[in-house]
């Protein structure tokens, strides 16, 4: 698992402190050597596990992840009941392939939601008509990150960090990623969406995931 | 080396290219381990801003998907291989996966008694038998097996064009990206041929027109040891009629 050795060396200057849900830098010294001391550790166990046809290691798996995939397929569907069908498809998935799960490769949780993102984009992009995806558009113009930005009182320490980090964005880097990653849009409609030239909008959401993951120090 | 597509990883992992612009990707994918790498790293750099958008499902989708992993075994622990007109020369559980324990599942039992059940369905009926533990939600694709974790890779060129294999012995498929393949003669087609350990050559499909493409080929891939291309008459053959114009050779 060299990713998790990488990630013991110091950060470089200026950078933010990850929060933890993939890879957990270093290992707690007080703390005995078993994996369930770090969640993404006993994560990436279970998924492993999955891999043998163990159930109980999937829910365990689905109980350290379902509200992250679940969440996730709201937020790009915008429908309960779509979100619930597509979990259903993305868990599935992740139990038949568990055995494609690389360790050395990435987080257990990223792996995860690589899938899921996958399934809830295509799913909007197949099922949402050309004039329906404008009108979205029009929407989403007036209030981009409307629901992101609003403060949770019940927001985990997780996600503050992930949200603080995010205001370190220029606001332009900050709404291609916004619109790309939960809006489930492709470059092309973020540049209609952010009346940009088709390359301005990639260099942003190039950029501005360059500087997430040199940020989160992501190696 | 193509610089346009090296700067299309970090979209790539937003799931923000265009689907041709996808396809197009995935096949530099399977020849540059930069972008791997790249694709790697800014999937989990994304996964971070799934910590926002936290949502507890209903209990209903846990206790449903419960009840279907135990009926769905994970591909890794199960046969995938199709039934062919023999199933008896073909049942998949007398060798398991290798890694994988032989016994102790408690599908392994059932699935003895699947396989015996179908290969007698097969015998009586005299049909194919269908792969009723193949969701049709859950197939295959290109993308997956040009990004399955044991995929293993060969690039051979020839003249301006290249055609790549890539292969997944865990997924059990390959698949094949060439760019700037010429056109087949008049009225001929490219087909496509896995080649297996005892050198034999089975069918995996007839290729799309199309000088760069990326096509899942057809057939059980596990332990193949190539494939090849040849120009055959239009709706393919049976057996190659020609030499391959190209061999693309994996290691062992």
């Amino acid at each position: 698992m060299s990713l998790r050795n990488d990630l013991v060396a110091p950060r470089p200057q200026g950078g933010v402190p990850r929060p933890d849900l993939g890879h957990t830098p270093g290992m707690d010294p007080f703390s005995d050597e078993t994996a369930s001391a770090q969640p993404s550790e006993a994560l990436a166990q279970a998924l492993t596990q999955c891999a043998a046809g163990d159930e109980t290691a999937f829910e365990k798996v689905y109980d350290m992840t379902s509200a992250k995939l679940y969440g996730l397929a709201c937020r790009v569907l915008k429908d309960r009941a779509q979100a619930e069908e597509v979990c259903q498809e993305v868990y599935l998935e992740i139990w038949r392939r568990s055995a494609d799960f690389d360790p050395s490769r990435g987080s257990a949780l990223g792996w995860m939601l690589t899938i899921a993102h996958r399934r809830a984009v295509d799913r909007v992009r197949a099922s949402v008509a050309a004039t329906r995806r404008d009108q979205t558009y029009q929407n989403l113009i007036v209030e981009p990150t409307e629901d992101v930005t609003a403060t949770a009182a019940t927001e985990s320490i997780q996600a503050q960090q992930v949200r603080r980090t995010l205001e370190t964005l220029p606001q332009l880097q900050r709404e291609a990623i916004h619109l790309a990653y939960f809006d489930g849009l492709t470059h092309t409609e973020v540049a209609r969406a952010l009346n940009l030239p088709l390359g301005t909008a990639k260099t942003r959401i190039r950029d501005g995931l360059h500087r997430l993951r040199t940020a989160w120090g992501v190696s | 080396m193509n610089d346009d597509l090296h700067d299309l990883a970090a979209a790539y992992a937003l799931d923000a290219l265009e689907a041709d612009e996808r396809t197009a990707f995935e096949a530099h994918l399977a020849a540059c381990a930069t972008c791997r790498t790249d694709v790697d790293a800014f999937s989990d750099t994304a996964a971070e801003l799934a910590n926002l958008t936290e949502v507890a499902p209903p209990p209903s989708l846990k206790a449903s998907l419960m009840a279907e992993i135990h009926d769905t075994p994970p591909s890794g622990a199960t046969p995938t291989q199709p039934m062919a007109a023999n199933p008896i020369s073909e049942r998949p559980a007398a060798v398991p996966p290798a890694g994988r324990p032989a016994v102790g599942h408690p599908w392994t039992r059932a699935w003895f008694g699947l396989v015996a059940a179908l290969a007698l369905i097969a015998l009586g009926a005299g049909v194919f038998v269908v792969k009723p533990w193949v969701s049709p939600r859950t197939q295959i694709t290109a993308g997956d097996v040009l990004t399955a974790s044991d995929a293993v890779r060969a690039t051979e060129r020839v003249g301006d064009a290249t055609v790549t294999l890539v292969r997944s012995n865990q997924l059990g498929r390959a698949v094949l990206v060439t760019t700037a393949m010429p056109a087949a003669p008049p009225d001929r087609v490219y087909q496509a041929w896995l080649k297996h350990a005892d050198g034999s050559l089975s069918g995996a499909g007839v290729m799309p027109v199309a000088s760069d493409q990326t096509l899942l080929l057809e057939g059980d891939a596990r332990n193949t040891v190539g494939a090849g291309v040849t120009v055959e008459p239009p709706g393919g053959s049976l057996q190659p009629t020609s030499d391959p114009i190209v061999l693309v050779g994996l290691p062992a």
